[in-house]
């Protein structure tokens, strides 16, 4: 071959393959390079070429390993390799690798170079690219916080990083790598994991495995992605894994499962029972469950993606939904009953409960309606309220008639009422007809065989009804004694009326009992007919044997009397007889003595005829007590002052402790009582001894007491002294003037009165006679009617009877000596007003003023301060209404009452009156208004009901028998009434009432006054009284002022 | 010698004028007694020729007094006359079977009264 031709193909080649080739004579130093090689230094054709020119070229970090590496190879024979960097005249460095071999002379001297360049600018990039990422994989690797591991396929672990050995716990790497794998991996997944790993290795297959291994002691979840890497040891396949703990995750999904699970169950659970929609904010179906579409009939696929508004039955107000809406789109929970439409146009009822479902904003995204078909129950609920409706206009209707029935009942009630309290009262009759005592009615008949007898007569006759139906009027007739012929049948005025048709009187028949005794009868016997016919007879007969008893009693009373009276007339008469015959010489001593004894026995006649005639009239009726309000310690003083002479003349002392109480008595008769009792007590007692008078106040009643100390009366005879004519010795009534019926006079007395009398007494040493009045009303106070009451308290007596006097004449007087009793008194009467004397002794009248004002019944009543001081200008003047300085003006005194007084309101109460007779009613009514009290009146039972209703009253006059319904059903009606049951009442009525009948008429305070005993102006007190009670606790209510009714 | 009579009446002033009225009229001595039981003791001590016997009287009354009287034989033959208020048909009757002598009425005729008493008695006046 052509050698130019070779080297020219050389150079080609060389050129194509980026290569350069230099000859270096050391001698010289002369570099011949290539074109190529000049291309690789970046240097011009053409350049020259030394070693200096090839160093400048090199990267100055590279010319001394250049430098270096020549060397080497030069002193060691060596060829020369070293990649190095030049620098281009441009600045740009590109990798060249120089290879080159010196050539040597004899000596051993290095004398000529050749080599050549080779650019490796790609390679060394890749490599520095490979390194780069080595060194990154390494990094990342050391920094992986998960395992990364190299295991062959036998199961030898043949490295682990950091974060690997620390998940499974190894501390020295050197006792763990090395190691079989498998040991680590928990047993039941090790098969798992080695056949995994062999699939690796020997396959060259990647993967992912989960399995679990045992280190530290737990069990631990372990992902692994692992890749097949060539060894380069032995260039055989190893597996490269990276493997991470999943321990977490796997509590977290079996977590999740379950919780899936649960809300799968839940999931379930609602669409079996309820019907599921979910909407989007727009009300726009998302979401619907099977019973949705079952109840809707619309199918899944229809309501999805429709607006919730395919349902509305358009039944509920656009309110109802926009209330909804509002609910919920703030977040809250809705629940309501709506009714919905199904898709053929049926309506279904569903309670419904919308919840929202809120984003992290806490606004809705979305809304679950969870339903219930309610339908049934609607449906059932309609039905009721549609029954309910019925029911009521059922009721209305039936309510309606039942009132038009009612007021039918009621008019036929009343009608019937009337007949039946006609037929009532007929009833009543007849049955006291038939069960009085003393009435006995036995039928007979043709034969004079009993057909029939009332119970009254067989209890007087001593059988029972049936014993004696039947049987003969003998049986009750008495039996024929032996000298005696029976009663013969046709004797019997009885049958005589049976003959003649006659009504027969028989009033000297004798009965007999069952038991054969008998018994004094008056009879009637009455035929009856029948037609025109005579068929039987009534025997209408009463046991007179208390009649006959009384009109003994009589027979004996008039005996007495008729001694008694002729006893004194016994002696005037034979004195006188004595005296006209001039058989004895008047003014001789026997003369005298006949005198005087006519003149005495003419007194004692006298006296016996007045007590005899007083207490007939007391006891028959005939004298009416003239009761009124009067002071106890009154009438003691002046029965006192008509005794003293008496006592004066026996020597007897007469000691008197009078009380200052109203009363409501006849005051004549009361004195008259008590002298009879002081009578009896100085005529009885030793000269030189002492009786008493007192008075107490015992709950209601005025107790008086006479007492002294007597010769004493025997026990047996402390009742019988009551009675007339029984004195304890009969001679004592010519001896001390008595009649023998004094006692007898003062018990009746003390009865018309209400109260009691008797006698206490021990022989010898003295009696003590006791009678009570009571203390009429009480609590209304028993003040003088007409004229306002005033309660003087001082505890000088003078004082006391100068005040009474001056007040007695315009007041009613009170009087009490001590602050207790002042109090109690104030409390229990009442009075208009107190004078109260400020420097009592013993008292403070300052604390009984204190007193009067902290007690609730007595705080409201004026006090009038009446002291021997001047008033202190700096008291208080709230307790007392003025102040009188004694020594006393008696203009002053009565100026200042009559100012206190005026103080008092008059308040209007008002009285019901119902009375049929017009005029009594005009009297009553007139009566009542001159006294400024508002008065109403009611003519029938009926308008009473009404107006009291209308007028409120405060108190109610009744008449009992009226036009309509009876005062007895006024009071019913009332004492049903909320506040018209405790309404007073005064019950005027001439019917005289039983107790069963009071009880009947009681409402609030309930008073009884017959007509005829009881006078108009009696009645009007009486009212008076009540009103005053009424008006002061209405005042006391009111926390008002008093009210007096003076005139 | 004067009659002696015995006028048993518990009102004083009856005897009294009984007294009187017998004494001064017929001059016969007369004795008092206030009570049966005083009476039944003067009686029996004193034996007067009658006793007038009033009937109505406390604790014991004339017909008692008499028949205590009659049966103490010291008494029973002194004759009784009654001096009562109480004289009907039936009471004469009755007086006359208890075997009094008579009953002499009040108020009686204080003049009369010794010549009915003698008249009953036979005794001259």
């Amino acid at each position: 071959m052509n050698s130019l031709f070779v080297e020219t193909q050389l150079w080609l080649a060389l050129e194509a393959a980026r290569m350069g080739i230099w000859d270096w004579n050391i001698l010289t130093d002369e570099i011949t390079w290539s074109s190529g090689h000049e291309q690789l230094f970046g240097l011009e054709i053409g350049s020259d070429g030394t070693y200096a020119t090839f160093l400048a070229c090199i990267h100055p970090d590279d010319r001394a390993s250049v430098t270096e590496m020549l060397n080497i190879a030069r002193q060691e024979q060596q060829p020369y390799q070293q990649e190095m960097r030049v620098i281009w005249s441009d600045g740009s460095i590109h990798w060249i690798e120089g290879k080159g071999q010196f050539f040597y002379d004899e000596t051993g001297q290095a004398v000529r170079m050749l080599g050549t360049i080779l650019d490796i600018s790609d390679r060394k990039r890749m490599e520095l690219a490979l390194r780069d990422s080595e060194n990154h994989l390494r990094a990342i690797i050391a920094a992986e916080p998960e395992c990364v591991k190299l295991v062959a396929s036998d199961g030898t672990l043949l490295n682990m990083n950091a974060a690997g050995l620390a998940m499974i716990g190894v501390q020295n790497p050197d006792a763990t790598i090395g190691q079989s794998v498998y040991t680590l991996i928990a047993p039941e997944h090790r098969a798992a994991f080695q056949s995994f790993n062999e699939s690796v290795c020997n396959e060259g297959n990647s993967g992912k495995l989960e399995f679990e291994i045992v280190a530290q002691g737990t069990r631990r979840w372990m992902e692994t992605h692992a890749v097949p890497l060539q060894n380069e040891a032995d260039k055989t396949l190893v597996q490269l894994a990276i493997t991470r703990d999943i321990t977490e995750r796997k509590q977290v999904e079996k977590n999740l499962r379950s919780l899936l699970q649960e809300l799968a169950n839940l999931k379930f659970a609602l669409d079996e029972s309820s019907i599921v929609a979910i909407t989007n904010c727009q009300g726009t179906i998302t979401y619907a469950n099977d019973k949705f579409c079952k109840i809707s009939q619309y199918s899944r696929a229809e309501l999805i993606g429709q607006n919730h508004r395919i349902i509305n039955s358009h039944y509920h107000s656009k309110a109802f939904f926009t209330q909804m809406w509002a609910t919920i789109s703030q977040g809250q929970v809705w629940q309501g009953e709506i009714k919905n439409r199904a898709k053929d146009g049926t309506f279904y009822w569903v309670n419904t409960t919308i919840v929202p479902l809120l984003d992290e904003q806490k606004n809705p995204y979305q809304y679950i309606a969870i339903r219930r078909d309610i339908t049934a129950r609607k449906w059932a609920e309609s039905q009721l309220l549609t029954a309910k409706d019925e029911l009521e206009i059922r009721v209305a209707q039936r309510t309606a008639e039942l009132v038009k029935v009612n007021e039918q009942l009621q008019l036929e009630l009343d009608e019937r009422k009337r007949a039946e309290s006609a037929l009532e009262r007929l009833s009543h009759q007849n049955q006291l007809i038939l069960n009085s005592v003393g009435e006995g009615l036995c039928g007979l008949d043709m034969h004079g065989k009993i057909s029939f007898v009332n119970p009254a007569a067989a209890i007087m006759l001593g059988y029972s009804i049936a014993e004696l139906s039947g049987e003969s009027i003998y049986t009750i007739l008495p039996q024929a004694t032996a000298n005696e012929t029976p009663n013969s049948w046709n004797k019997l005025p009885i049958y005589e009326s049976l003959q003649d048709g006659a009504v027969h009187q028989v009033t000297n028949q004798v009965f007999r009992r069952k038991d054969n005794s008998s018994f004094p009868v008056e009879y009637v016997s009455t035929p009856i007919r029948e037609a025109d016919a005579i068929i039987g007879a009534v025997i209408t007969f009463k046991d007179i044997t208390e009649r006959q008893q009384v009109e003994r009693m009589k027979d004996e009373f008039i005996s007495v009397v008729s001694h008694e009276l002729r006893t004194p007339l016994t002696s005037i008469h034979g004195s006188l007889g004595m005296l006209k015959s001039g058989l004895l010489d008047p003014n001789s001593e026997r003369g005298k003595r006949l005198l005087e004894i006519a003149v005495d026995s003419s007194d004692r006649l006298v006296r016996l005829i007045n007590d005899i005639l007083d207490i007939e009239r007391i006891e028959s009726g005939k004298v009416q007590m003239a009761k009124q309000a009067c002071n106890a310690a009154d009438l003691m003083a002046e029965a006192a002052n008509v005794m003293q002479p008496i006592a004066q003349k026996f020597g007897v002392n007469l000691s008197v402790a009078s009380i200052s109480v109203e009363l409501w008595a006849d005051s004549d008769r009361i004195i008259q009582t008590l002298t009879n009792l002081l009578s009896n007590a100085i005529k009885f007692s030793h000269p030189g001894s002492t009786v008493w008078l007192t008075a107490e106040i015992q709950a209601d009643k005025l107790l008086f007491q006479v007492k002294d100390r007597g010769r004493g009366i025997p026990l047996e005879k402390l009742e019988t002294i009551f009675e007339r004519f029984q004195q304890v010795d009969v001679s004592d009534s010519r001896d001390r003037e008595g009649t023998g019926l004094g006692l007898a006079i003062c018990r009746s007395i003390v009865q018309q009165h209400n109260g009691q009398i008797w006698a206490e007494s021990t022989l010898g040493e003295g009696s003590i006679f006791s009678f009570t009045v009571p203390i009429v009303q009480q609590e209304t106070a028993a003040k003088t009617l007409e004229r306002p009451l005033i309660l003087v308290c001082d505890d000088d007596a003078a004082t006391r009877t100068t005040l009474q006097t001056m007040l007695q004449h315009n007041y009613g007087v009170l009087t009490v000596g001590s602050s207790q009793e002042a109090v109690e008194q104030a409390v229990r009467q009442q009075p208009d007003a107190i004078v109260l004397d400020v420097v009592m002794t013993g008292v403070n009248g300052w604390e009984v003023m204190a007193s009067l004002k902290q007690h609730a019944a007595t705080k409201d009543i004026p006090i009038i301060v009446c002291s021997v001081c001047l008033p202190d200008p700096n008291l208080a003047h709230q307790d007392f209404v003025d102040w009188v300085v004694k020594p006393l003006d008696e203009a002053l005194l009565l100026q200042s009452i009559e100012q206190v007084l005026a103080l008092g309101d008059r308040s209007l109460v008002r009285i019901l009156l119902v009375e049929d007779d017009p005029a009594l009613a005009q009297l009553l009514v007139t009566l009542f208004e001159e006294r400024g009290i508002e008065i109403f009146h009611a003519q029938t039972g009926r308008e009473a009901i009404q107006l009291s209703q209308q007028i409120n009253p405060d108190l109610l006059i009744l008449d009992l028998i009226l036009p309509d319904v009876t005062g007895f059903d006024v009071a019913l009606w009332l004492s049903h009434h909320h506040y018209l049951h405790r309404l007073p009442l005064v019950v005027y009525s001439a019917k005289e009432l039983n107790n069963f009948e009071r009880d009947r008429l009681k409402l609030g305070q309930t008073e009884f006054l017959t007509k005829g005993r009881v006078s108009t102006q009696e009645l009007e007190q009486r009212v008076i009284k009540l009103l005053q009670g009424i008006t002061q606790k209405k005042m006391q209510d009111n926390g008002d002022g008093k009210t007096s009714f003076g005139s | 010698m004067a009659k002696r009579v015995l006028v048993v009446d518990n009102e004083e002033y009856i005897r009294e004028v009984a007294q009187i009225s017998l004494e001064t009229v017929a001059g016969w001595q007369v004795i008092t007694a206030g009570s049966g039981s005083e009476a039944l003791i003067v009686a029996q001590t004193e034996q007067p020729d009658a006793i007038l016997l009033d009937v109505m009287m406390p604790d014991m009354d004339g017909i008692a007094t008499f028949e205590k009287l009659q049966a103490n034989v010291a008494t029973q033959h002194i004759p009784v006359i009654l001096l009562t208020a109480k004289i009907q048909a039936a009471d004469r009757r009755r007086y006359a079977d208890l075997g009094l002598k008579a009953a002499i009425a009040k108020p009686f005729d204080a003049l009369g009264l010794a010549t009915q008493v003698a008249a009953v008695l036979g005794w001259d006046v």
